[in-house]
């Protein structure tokens, strides 16, 4: 008896007990949704991550202070100085939070002071309008580039580009807008006003910077130039571990990881509940042997060997569990669509649906042997004689 | 004579219920050729069953040889066995034991499809042995449509299809009415005259009459072993 009869066999044994047949897939099917909802879970808030990650800029590199270091915009200059592997930088001042005032409407926002270069770096794009340049930063011009979160706010539809936004009882022209952009790390939102770092600095009557933004000439070098990074900052500030380096490609790693080992996670948890469908499955096909005795008995009188019972029932323990696989990716990929509705963004990749295919078959295949077996060694006269 | 098709030399078989020996035969001798209508009675637990089995090569004897067209079955593994049943054995149960979800063509093909055969020509054989039982025009019906005599004859057409040299009957009219009876013993002397060798099991003297040959069997020993006409009179 070859695979199609043995396939056929099984067909015909299933529709004896639809429903039963039916439920014992419904362990499968649930299982195999668990699976492809979990792991779309973890893959999509990898994706998410990495997406905020890119948006720092192509090779970027963070390098904040540690441990009471002060660093100075003559740090970003020194880096890109004395660093070959280092494009440009840019120091950053993160000034807190105030009032922006046009006329009488008001909005708040994070004021950022950054060097012209800092667009580069992590490349922000403009909607309206210019970002300010080098010779902006060294005159301590006071120009200023807006997120989109106050055009609709403070202007009410009038064009923001050479208007005066007051913040902090001084004005600023505005040159440019920003494009909306979602909150990151790197990003800072929409409710922003970035000036030049010296007239930031001159506003807040300060020299101090909070980080400095470095970019890369490849990914390949990028480690590279965080060592050399720090190598420069520990000599300068004449201790080890003075300031914080980061790379982009770092960063990436790290979520890369925890992305991995999450999504294993709930794969796993999802894979606990297959395998109780896998249980399901044996206990039933158990039942349907020992239920199916004499049909056994019978075909093995007119000549069916062991192979060919154990075929049998080997093929329809793996057509429900493949039966019920499937169905389950469909419920899974719908579930994943779902679970977007609430806010989580979700991946289903063709992996994953793959590993749930090739799991629920492999369940079906190691719990249907042993029945199966149970079924094949039947003694052919003990079994017409059952019942 | 010729070499018998089936040969039983001092068979025994015993079961083993907990400490409890059942001596189902004891010692049994047999020749049967190729062509003959063996009937086979005795009182019930006499081992008439248990001897069917053995030749059907459905059990294996505890002790004693049992050669098969001149091949000794005794040693052979489960798989060579139900190879043989499929090649060279039909075998007719009282109990018709069909397949219930299966139609009457459906039954019948079912020995086909472990021999190997490709649909179409099953089909063909199957309907061939339907018609022989003239059960032509019954291939879609599943057993819950048939009588007790029309099963039985999808049960007879089941073990013809494959075209075996011995036939094994164990009661085949035992459930059975009369007509049915007479319809079943019919059907199986005519195939006995072209030419399949037919043992048959059962109760009833007058099913035994068909048969050239009778044999008689008590307590798993052969009683006597001759042509129907010299044990008929006496009392099973
Ligand atoms: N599986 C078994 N386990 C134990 N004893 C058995 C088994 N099968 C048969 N026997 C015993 O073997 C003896 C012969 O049984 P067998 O079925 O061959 O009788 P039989 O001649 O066919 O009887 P009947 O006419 O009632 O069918 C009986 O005593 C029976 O109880
Ligand atoms: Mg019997």
């Amino acid at each position: 008896m070859n695979l199609a009869e043995a396939f056929r066999s099984a067909l015909s044994g299933l529709r004896g007990s639809i429903l039963r047949s039916a439920l014992t897939a419904l362990g499968i099917i649930i299982g195999v949704a668990a699976v492809i909802t979990l792991i779309s879970v973890g893959q999509g808030a990898g994706q998410e991550i990495t997406a905020e990650i890119d948006r720092l800029g192509a090779n970027a590199i963070l390098i904040g202070p540690r441990g009471g270091t002060q660093l100075s915009a003559r740090d970003a200059e020194e880096i890109v100085r004395r660093v070959p592997t280092v494009l440009q930088a840019s120091a950053r001042f993160d000034a807190g939070s105030t009032k922006a005032k046009w006329g009488i409407h008001t909005h708040d926002v994070s004021v950022l002071g950054v060097g012209a270069e800092y667009r580069h770096i992590t490349g922000l794009q403009l909607s309206q309008g210019r970002f300010f340049e080098s010779l902006d930063v060294e005159r301590r011009t006071r120009v200023l580039v807006i997120g989109d979160g106050l055009v609709e706010d403070l202007f009410r539809g009038r064009a923001p580009i050479g208007e005066v936004v007051n913040i902090n009882g001084q004005g600023f022209t505005v040159i440019g807008v920003l494009e909306p952009q979602d909150a990151g790390f790197g990003g800072s939102g929409n409710d922003v006003a970035i000036l030049p770092l010296s007239t930031a600095q001159r506003l807040y009557t300060t020299d101090r910077i909070s980080s400095i933004y470095a970019q890369a000439e490849s990914p390949q070098v990028s480690d590279l130039a965080v060592t050399h990074i720090r190598t420069i900052m520990d000599l300068k500030y004449g201790r080890e571990r003075s300031v914080n380096v980061t790379s982009q490609e770092q960063l990436l790693d790290v979520v890369r990881t925890i992305t991995a080992t999450l999504t294993l996670m709930l794969g796993a948890i999802a894979g606990i509940s297959l395998l109780v469908g896998g249980i399901g499955i044996m206990n039933i096909m158990l039942v349907s042997v020992k239920e199916r005795t004499r049909e056994i008995g019978i075909r093995k009188a007119v000549g069916a060997r062991k192979r060919d019972i154990l075929a049998q029932f080997l093929v329809e323990s793996t057509l429900l569990s493949i039966g019920g696989g499937m169905v389950g990716i469909f419920l899974g990929w719908f579930l994943a669509r779902v679970v977007t509705l609430f806010g989580l963004t979700t991946a289903v990749t063709i992996n994953a649906v793959l590993l749930a295919f090739g799991f629920s078959l492999a369940v079906g295949l190691f719990f249907g042997v042993y029945p199966a077996a149970q079924a094949a060694k039947l003694d052919p006269i003990e079994a017409l004689r059952y019942q | 004579m010729a070499t018998p098709v089936l040969h039983l030399d001092g068979i025994h078989k015993t079961y083993h219920m907990g400490d409890v020996e059942v001596h189902a035969l004891r010692g049994v001798d047999l020749e049967i050729f190729r062509g003959e209508m063996v009937g086979i009675m005795g009182p019930s637990g006499s081992g008439k069953s248990t001897m069917m089995h053995i030749i059907g090569c459905l059990d294996r004897p505890s002790e004693g040889r049992y050669t098969l067209e001149g091949e000794d079955v005794s040693i052979k593994d489960d798989d060579a066995l139900a190879v043989l049943r499929n090649r060279h054995l039909g075998f007719v149960f009282q109990e018709f034991n069909l397949l219930p979800s299966m139609t009457a063509l459906e039954n019948v093909c079912l020995p086909l499809t472990y021999r190997g055969l490709p649909t179409a020509e099953r089909t063909v054989l199957a309907r061939d042995a339907l018609e022989q039982v003239g059960l032509a025009d019954r291939t879609g019906h599943r057993p819950n449509q048939l009588s007790g005599g029309q099963k039985q004859r999808v049960a007879i057409a089941r073990s013809l299809a494959t075209r075996p040299a011995i036939l094994l009957a164990d009661e085949p009219t035992g459930n059975l009415d009369t007509q049915a009876q007479r319809d079943i013993m019919e059907i199986l002397g005519g195939l006995n005259d072209a030419g399949i060798t037919v043992i048959v099991v059962t109760h009833d003297p007058a099913v035994a009459t068909h048969c050239r040959r009778v044999i008689r069997l008590l307590d798993g020993q052969i009683l006597s072993d001759g042509p129907s006409a010299e044990t008929a009179g006496e009392v099973p």
